[in-house]
């Protein structure tokens, strides 16, 4: 018997009733998106910028909507283009890019001018657009303090530290006698100052060890046409290394600043542009860091460095190369790296702890997502024979 | 979700005729299967070399005796043979070893150095280096590397970490002396037998390639496509790259199909069979749907260049994938304790979706009397993702042959090449697409400097870069 790390997801009803909006001039699906999923609480939304087919379904490229919960006001098709009318008046006010203030208020023309056509949809409840509607609903149901920080292109995460994974084996009573399956809480009673963060102590103020669970909602059809939740839960280190922090506490420790040296750093150049540079001087009289960024000289101003917060976060230590960890090692902290034990594990070990994260998921998330007039269950792992 | 298939490891040919075996260690009994590759128009030949010139840094602690060690273990082999029996006893050469000192760890002084060697024409270079990191397109290593490969020159890297490190160099030593036999154009091993069944058709020949579009890891404006091509029993054949301008996406269709073009050309050229199959590995991390399209485009533009013949071309991308898979009952217990690990076997298939499968490739396997082994120690086993691009794909004139599992029997055994860990039986990623990131460096290195790699007509014709 197999087991896996994808959830079974169940479905309430075979079909569901979704709104699509074609795409054309202002309703561009990208752009539709993200002013859905950015400034309204009661919709959610997912681009499909091509025409999809296989051999279950056919889908039309444009912008696809539902409910995040049963709502009497969005009801049929003038609803949720009221909903969507109203996303974009926030998007107007609150949003700063220039680009996407120009965007909004295009289409708000093109709203109040009934430009914008919309459609009702009965689709299968397990339609291939429904994984990317469940991922983009889950950013908006997952409360802000778990969700993980997230780059370009990354799927949804919740971090969790040793704090809140307690208060969960705490009040969980599925979860509560299974405290064992858990190794952060082993790790750390041996390495308190990686778990705790923004403390006074060598390594607490750089770095954090959290859980760190991943969640992609991905549709299969062999066997079974389904919804799943990929659940992947590993152990991750949230490093702060800015630059300026760094010189900051040596200063204080009365480290030389010469040990800096050869280090490597990322620095944000004004393009936006992230290099890879090495610290060449630094010379607290003159008051000046050099780096080596490819074959051209940096010159920053140390004080700068340290006081201006824009500057300090261009420029952190990047801990991947041997320079740097060295460094890390000898005067921030020993164990920086000791982390990477808790995902060695075998894969008996680690279903063993998935299931325990699976029940705090359902407790942080319930155990059911709404989408228009559907709910989609969160069962167990699957396990194939 | 369901169970496709299970593949086995395929054996390897060796040296003599009928000279099959498991374990890529039987080489030293056996012999190499070829001191030439088994391509034409192919202008390497391990003979040719008559000296292994080992270049090291002067006066750096520790190293000049740890230099010596290395050289009498290549000229004499390890006292236990079984490890190793020496370069030449092994690779069936006659070439001699020397060692010769450089000033500094500078590129220019290290080829310099070489150069001056009376016998550089017919000597490889093997150079000692500090250890670096991999991701770091600036080290020394590449760097290195690039200045030889510019003069047309392949090098083997060996690390002062690994010459102090006693127990990793033991088992180091065979698979250098393989990957330099590599290098100077012979061929090591293949898999024992054509990995895909095409009964019935005559004068057809399989040929698997690996291609990659990766992007400057410092200018992301500029990037590289490259092709890597290998045949149906995993011998190598050629590779070919082409620089693209990564923000002009007609520039990527334009130089992708040319690259495309000539690799069809030079694949028709090599051999006499008239009918060919490109399996095509694809990878690119980075790689979004505008320049996937780009892709397709070139591979559809060239299809009509070649009509005389017929081609048929089969897309499968590969990625690393998040899911974990478990055996409950698995009989792959602990080494020490006994304790049960759920490691699953590698080469399992499930099949997730119409074209889309989820291969593992580190598990356990069974070799040989029933005897359970594993590629992997500790952690969670890797698998990956392989999705079938149709829409990429050149359809067959005839009615379709090659069955999903035949396609994906060609990633499962790429894996098995790994001359560079022998005693791994099965790497996690395909051959096709490991070397992405090196491949992709050394090349944009190399055209920073005007330099085609293509051009270069040694280099082309070996698996340089491994």
């Amino acid at each position: 018997m197999y087991i896996t790390n994808l959830v079974r997801i169940e479905p309430n009803t075979e079909d569901i009733t979704l709104y699509w909006i074609p795409s054309s001039g202002t309703a561009n699906p990208p752009h539709l998106t993200r002013i859905i999923n950015g400034f309204s609480m009661n919709l959610v939304a997912s681009a499909l910028t091509y025409d999809y087919e296989d051999h279950l379904e056919s889908l039309k490229a444009g912008t696809y909507i539902a409910c995040l919960a049963r709502n009497e006001k969005i009801k049929d098709e003038s609803g949720v283009l009221e909903e969507i009318k109203e996303a974009t008046k926030r998007c107007i006010e609150i949003e700063k890019s220039k680009q996407m203030d120009y965007i909004c208020k295009n289409l708000l023309n093109d709203f109040e001018n009934s430009r914008i056509k919309i459609e009702k949809k009965q689709l299968f409840s397990t339609s291939y657009i429904i994984p990317r509607l469940l991922n983009n609903a889950l950013s908006k149901i997952i409360p802000g303090d778990l969700l993980c920080e997230k780059h370009l292109g990354e799927v949804n995460a919740i971090c969790l530290d040793i704090v809140k994974l307690n208060e969960y084996y705490q009040k969980l009573s599925s979860i509560k006698d299974r405290r064992e399956m858990e190794p952060l809480f082993n790790f750390c009673e041996n390495y308190p100052t990686l778990c705790l963060g923004d403390q006074e102590n060598e390594c607490s103020q750089f770095f954090k060890v959290l859980k760190y669970i991943t969640l992609r909602f991905q549709q299969v059809t062999e066997n079974h046409v389904g919804i799943y939740l990929i659940f992947y839960s590993r152990y991750s280190r949230k490093s702060n290394l800015y630059l300026g922090n760094v010189i900051d506490y040596m200063i204080k420790k009365s480290i030389p600043l010469d040990h800096l040296i050869k280090v490597r750093v990322n620095y944000v150049t004004k393009d936006g542009y992230t290099k890879l540079c090495e610290i060449v001087s630094i010379d607290k009289g003159a008051d000046l860091l050099t780096l080596k960024c490819d074959d051209d000289n940096v010159n920053i101003n140390l004080n700068s460095l340290l006081s201006n917060i824009q500057l300090q976060q261009k420029i952190s230590i990047n801990p991947t190369y041997h320079s740097s960890r060295e460094f890390i090692e000898t005067y921030l902290c020993k164990d920086f790296d000791k982390h990477k034990e808790l995902n060695i594990r075998y894969p008996k070990k680690y279903f063993e702890t998935l299931k325990n994260d699976l029940e705090i998921l359902k407790s942080i998330i319930g155990d059911k997502i709404y989408l228009s007039n559907a709910y989609y269950k969160l069962r167990t792992l699957l396990e194939v024979e | 979700m369901r169970i496709l298939d299970r593949f086995k490891i395929t054996d390897f040919k060796l040296n003599f005729k009928e000279s099959i075996a498991t374990d890529a260690y039987r080489i030293i009994k056996l012999g190499p299967l070829s001191k030439t590759p088994l391509y034409k128009n192919a202008t390497v030949d391990v003979d040719q070399y008559k000296l292994l010139l080992v270049l090291y840094k002067k006066d750096e602690s520790e190293i000049e005796g740890r230099v010596k060690q290395f050289i009498k273990d290549l000229k004499e082999g390890l006292e236990d043979k079984r490890i190793f029996s020496g370069f030449n006893q092994v690779l069936r050469t006659n070439v001699d070893i020397e060692a010769i000192p450089f000033n500094k760890y500078d590129p220019d002084t290290i080829f310099n150095t070489f150069n001056q060697h009376g016998f550089s024409n017919v000597a490889f270079p093997v150079i000692i280096l500090p250890k670096v990191a991999r991701s770091e397109y600036d080290s020394i290593y590449y760097r290195t590397k690039a200045v030889f490969l510019a003069k047309d020159i392949p090098t083997q890297i060996v690390t002062i970490d690994l010459l102090k490190d006693a127990n990793r160099y033991k088992w180091s030593l065979l698979p250098l002396t393989v990957q330099i036999f590599v290098k100077m154009g012979g061929v090591p091993y293949a898999l024992a037998r054509r990995f895909i069944s095409i009964e019935g058709l005559t004068n057809v020949a399989i040929n698997i390639v690996g291609f990659s579009l990766s992007y400057h890891p410092l200018q992301k404006k500029r990037g590289i496509g490259f092709i890597t091509v290998f045949d149906h029993n995993g011998v190598w054949n050629f590779m070919d790259s082409v620089v693209l301008s990564m923000d002009k996406v007609d520039n990527i269709t334009e130089g992708v199909a040319k690259l495309i073009e000539r690799s069809l050309k030079e694949i028709l050229q090599r051999t006499a069979t008239e009918n060919q199959i490109l399996i095509i590995h694809y990878s690119g991390k980075e790689i979004s749907s505008r320049e996937e399209e780009a892709i397709r485009n070139a591979i559809v533009t060239a299809k009509y260049l070649n009509e005389n013949k017929f081609i048929t071309v089969y897309v499968l991308k590969i990625k690393d994938s998040d899911i974990v898979v478990g055996l409950k009952d698995s009989p792959y217990k602990d080494k020490r304790s006994e304790i049960e690990t759920w490691y699953p076997p590698a080469g399992i298939i499930f099949s997730l979706k119409r074209d889309v499968y989820l291969m593992v490739t580190t598990g356990y396997f069974e070799q040989e009397k029933d005897n359970i082994r594993a590629n992997i120690t500790r952690g969670l086993p890797t698998s990956k993702i392989i999705a079938r691009h149709r829409e990429m794909e050149i359809p067959s004139q005839r009615e379709t042959f090659l069955e999903d599992k035949d396609l994906l029997k060609s990633v499962f055994a790429m894996c098995r090449l790994n001359y560079a860990s022998m005693s791994n039986p099965l790497s996690k990623d395909p051959l096709t697409i490991r070397y992405s990131r090196e491949i992709a460096w050394l090349t944009l290195r190399l055209e920073e400097h005007d330099i085609d790699l293509s051009k270069l007509n040694k280099i082309k014709n070996i698996m340089w870069f491994i």
